[in-house]
């Protein structure tokens, strides 16, 4: 077997693998690549160790026996090949070793000579648990234990490993007799081990990206995943994205997590701040920021932008803008139409506060515990179409970020679909924004910035707090996942401002002018925002300050 | 080069298995604001059972009675609980006494001192013992003894001779095995913290699923039936919480290191059975006895029938040898609250106090059982574990009865890359060692 192994292509992969790629190959990792048996693999690297071994490559032994010293102990130790002949002193008789891993030179820290193993292990675990693969069944281990079985929630399969190991094994050299060289060489037998040698790096970096895509895959989407993966730019991953999205176990519910934000979003009046996110995102942390401003304002647009024109036509009849409020799919369609409209709503609904303080206050207050209740908020807004009208001319400033905006939200509408299906428990839409972000993150390197990844992070919290009429009034902040922060976002504090009718109301000549700075871009944020928060939050909370603080 | 690709593979041997856990767990427990009287009155109540029948036999003419009974100058045996006045032993009244006092609070790991001396007592009353028979430095506060002695002048009770409960009897090892067969015990993964080796754990994990190595070490590797964790599995970053709500990054470090663990307890239950117990720092309740480590902790290593997650004393049966270890935490106790040579001592002490914690609950966290003292010994182990101590040791004790004991203190992972192995057969036991040393340049 060996010779046809060998001969086949598996050496000369490994030799581009350790030459080229600089790449650490173990004995586990080409097992698992290459589908053999860990002693098969073993004698691979052993053959390949002798081949070169002129060349300049490192060898790593694990040898392994009783050793001399007391107490009676049984040791297995890595050596270099340079120190091989000094280790096998310490032992008791005879010691035996093999070669445990082969790269172009030692580490300095052992613990990298695990990477690529450990990141392929990773994939192989975090694939989905219903696919059985060679980690959970051990199939290219040397010893089988026949009792093992593992539940799959209800359906128990037993894991044999007799069967396993002649199917990949088999089917393997005759490929491999037959001259193919890719990586994949049996789809079913190697279960999905996405990334092929060139890639493995990249996998390495963004393994969580990986992750995400081998999640929802399976063994027949694998085969194409694995056929494109060197070029595991944006497009790929988007359409990795995309048919996770759709196949995801739960989509409708993963949908309904997904687009939860959206309601939520729509009653609040995130004008003033939700723009200045994105712009600072921009700047800042092009992907993911970026998207959370497009959720925002795709948020912000679909409803209100909705409501409000509604509003213009039937004279405020509020009801069937409810409803289609949470008819995601009209939504959609009217926002590219209404979208502009949409953020002027928001300061109109500012505006409403002031005239209905008594009766927002009552309503945020009750309605503080979820999101979805928020939704009879435009009824009391829109009960003004002139003011809406109004208010419409004020911020015309920048419609054609918002232009833009419209044409990316598909694309995040999709992620967050992937975002929802992949995060299985998350219990609220907005975590299960946020906990999507870093895999998003990682992928979207350089020139991914036409592309946004999942949405952004946002933490909803409650602030109570006195105004000036000496009421408790209740507000809810959605705090938007800070700009700084580009692996893995803590929120910061921006905010997408949630109803504070009173103080708003304080102001009513500032409103319509700190909201319209917003969108005219960048260094207009921070004056933009500031005042937004200022106004709404009123002096003495210290809020103000910190948010600089985090902005800088 | 030309042989058959796979060689044979070897059939791991196979032990029947038993969890006797179900006196350690608190499911049935319902708490109602209870104290810790009860646990020490069924610990003397219990314990005076094999008492008094010894003390009798030991010293036929001598008579037993209680505290209260005492008669100067009259030689009688006395059975109670041991407390263990102790000047250095830390107290929560410190804290507000900080302020003033004008001792420098030291704060040691050890809290023993010569000036302690042991008080003895039973349900009528309590006496100070003195008299070199009888060694404050040996015993600590919790331990039920026999004394033989008289009450002096001063009313202190002069000690001439100490007599404890003694190992329990144990169930004959069943002889019919003659395969070697071998528990892994390992302890102190310490995964996630700062310096551990993944390597050498990995390195672990490929010689248990019978990846590393050839011919004779697969067969060794086979020949284990049993992985047994034995508590400090984790290393978490605990730090980051701090009670208000947390942000998704410090959410992942928390997280990461059960992942991690999650990934190496799949590879290994995909191979070999495997028990994880809770140790001090893993996610699980503080006091003993620890609740098993909740199974959505690992989705993946839990939907495997060979993955068992145990409680902290645990205590099973294989192949009809009987298993009971901790993780650390009783004998941890028991050396910063007394003396000996080395763990081992403390392990065979608490066999022959016939109590697995008797500083529960004076310093060590208990829950407050009514109805029960679970830690009281009522059968003697064939293998006493105890996890994550700072290094290998192992004793075989034999008893007036014919039993015997394997006690094994298994050392941490994370500083000694060492596991241990005990044979069900002879109750052999050998340690397995990885290392990486060489690589480093």
């Amino acid at each position: 077997m060996g010779d046809v192994l060998l001969d086949s292509g598996i050496l000369d992969q490994i030799q581009s693998l350790v030459f080229d790629a600089s790449q650490v190959v173990s004995y586990k990792w080409l097992s698992r690549k290459f589908s053999v048996s860990s002693n098969a693999a073993k004698r691979i690297l052993q053959e390949f160790a002798k081949q070169n071994e002129g060349n300049k490559v490192e060898v790593v032994y694990t040898v392994s026996g009783w050793s001399k010293c007391e107490p009676r102990a049984y040791s297995v130790q890595l050596v270099p090949k340079a120190k091989l002949h000094d280790a096998k002193h310490e032992f008791d008789g005879s010691a035996s070793h093999h070669v445990y891993s082969v790269q172009p030179c030692l580490p300095k820290d052992p613990a990298q000579l695990f990477i690529g193993e450990y990141v392929q292990a990773q994939e192989l675990f975090l694939q989905p648990l219903d696919v059985n693969n060679c980690l959970r069944d051990n199939r290219f281990g040397s010893v089988s234990y026949s009792h093992v079985s593992r539940d799959i929630g209800g359906s128990k399969s037993v894991i044999d490993k007799h069967k396993g190991m002649p199917s990949s094994s088999v089917p393997l050299s005759s490929k491999t007799a037959a001259g193919s060289i890719t990586p994949k060489l049996e789809p079913q037998a190697l279960q999905p081990t996405p990334s092929n040698p060139v890639s493995q790096k990249e996998a390495a970096v963004k393994n969580t990206v990986a992750v995400a895509v081998a999640k929802g895959e399976n063994s027949s989407k694998n085969s194409t995943t694995i056929g494109v993966p060197t070029k595991a730019g944006t497009e790929n991953v988007v359409t990795e994205k995309k048919k996770t999205g759709a196949t995801g176990g739960g989509s409708s519910l993963a949908n309904l997590w997904g687009r939860a934000p959206a309601k939520v979003k729509d009653t609040t009046p995130p004008e003033t701040t939700a723009k200045p996110v994105r712009v600072s995102g921009d700047e800042a942390e092009p992907s993911s920021d970026e998207e959370a401003g497009i959720r925002a304002m795709e948020n912000d647009g679909s409803e209100p932008g909705k409501a409000g024109n509604r509003a213009m036509e039937n004279d405020g009849s509020e009801l069937s803008s409810d409803q289609e409020a949470s008819d995601f799919a009209r939504i959609r369609r009217c926002q590219a139409a209404k979208n502009g409209k949409g953020r002027k709503r928001q300061v109109v609904f500012d505006e409403d506060l002031s005239d209905d303080e008594d009766v927002m206050n009552s309503q945020v207050a009750i309605n503080l515990a979820s999101p979805l209740p928020f939704k009879k908020k435009p009824q009391v807004k829109t009960d003004e179409p002139k003011k809406m009208k109004a208010e419409v001319k004020i911020d015309h400033t920048g419609p054609t970020e918002m232009e833009i905006d419209e044409e990316k939200k598909t694309i995040s509408n999709l992620q967050s679909d992937v975002v929802a299906s992949i995060l299985e428990i998350s219990s609220k839409p907005v975590e299960s924004s946020g906990g999507v972000k870093r895999e998003a993150e990682s992928e979207s390197g350089p020139g991914t910035s036409a592309q946004p990844p999942s949405g952004p992070k946002r933490k909803k919290v409650f602030k109570t707090r006195i105004n000036e009429s000496g009421k408790e009034v209740t507000e809810v902040v959605w705090e938007t996942n800070g700009v700084e922060e580009i692996s893995e976002g803590k929120p910061a504090p921006v905010a997408d401002k949630v109803p504070v009718p009173p103080a708003v109301s304080k102001v009513p000549a500032e409103r319509p002018s700190a909201p319209a700075k917003a969108p005219q871009k960048t260094t207009a944020k921070g004056p933009g925002k500031a005042g937004g928060k200022a106004a709404a939050k009123g002096p003495g909370q210290g809020s103000l300050l910190s948010f600089f603080n985090k902005k800088t | 080069m030309d042989v058959e690709m796979d060689p044979s593979v070897i059939p791991r041997l196979h032990a029947p298995y038993l969890s006797q856990d179900q006196k350690y767990g608190l499911s049935m427990q319902r708490y109602k604001g209870q104290q810790y009287s009860q646990l020490y009155f069924i610990r003397i109540v219990t314990i005076r059972q094999h008492l008094t029948p010894a003390a009798q036999q030991r010293w036929p003419s001598l008579p037993v009675c209680n505290i209260l009974a005492l008669e100067e100058g009259k030689t009688c045996v006395v059975v109670g609980t041991l407390y263990k006045q102790m000047q250095l032993k830390p107290s929560v009244l410190d804290e507000y006494s900080k302020e003033r006092s004008v001792v420098p609070l030291a704060t040691p790991s050890k809290f023993t001192h010569n000036d302690d001396y042991l008080i003895l007592e039973d349900e009528s009353g309590r006496v100070k013992l003195t008299g070199g028979a009888i060694l404050a430095s040996t015993y600590v506060t919790g331990v039920v003894v026999a004394v033989v002695g008289q009450e002096e002048k001063d009313g202190e009770f002069l000690v001439k001779d100490v007599l404890v409960a003694g190992l329990p009897p144990q169930k004959p090892l069943p002889s019919n095995t003659d395969e070697d067969k071998f528990v892994l015990f390992v302890s102190g993964l310490k995964i996630g913290g700062h310096g551990t080796n993944p390597l050498d754990l990995q390195l672990l994990v490929d010689h248990v699923t019978g990846h590393l190595g050839e011919e004779e070490e697969q067969s060794l590797s086979s020949q284990i039936v049993r992985v047994v964790i034995a508590g400090g599995s984790l290393d978490l970053h605990t730090s980051v919480s701090n009670g208000q709500p947390m942000s998704a990054k410090n959410q992942s470090k928390l997280v990461e290191p059960v992942k991690e663990l999650d990934l190496v307890l799949t590879q290994i239950a995909a191979a070999v059975p495997v028990d994880i117990m809770p140790g001090v720092n893993d996610p699980a309740n503080f006091s003993l006895p620890q609740q098993p480590l909740h199974k959505c902790l690992f989705p993946g290593a839990s939907m495997y029938n060979t993955f068992v997650s145990a409680t902290n004393p645990h205590q099973f049966e294989l192949d009809g040898a009987v298993f009971l270890g901790t993780s650390g935490q009783n004998i941890d106790d028991l050396d910063k609250y007394s003396e000996a040579e080395d763990r081992l001592d403390f392990m065979e002490r608490t066999l022959m106090w016939r109590h697995l914690a008797p500083t529960a609950p004076d310093t060590l966290g208990c829950y407050p059982f009514t109805d029960r003292d679970p830690f009281i010994l009522e059968s003697c182990p064939h293998v006493y574990f105890c996890g994550n101590q700072p290094q290998y040791g192992s004793r075989l004790v034999t008893g007036p009865s014919g039993q015997k004991v394997r006690l094994v203190c298994i050392p941490k992972f994370h500083t000694t890359s060492t596991a241990v192995l005990v044979n069900l057969k002879d109750l052999d036991c050998f340690v397995l060692k990885v290392s990486t040393e060489s690589l480093i340049l």
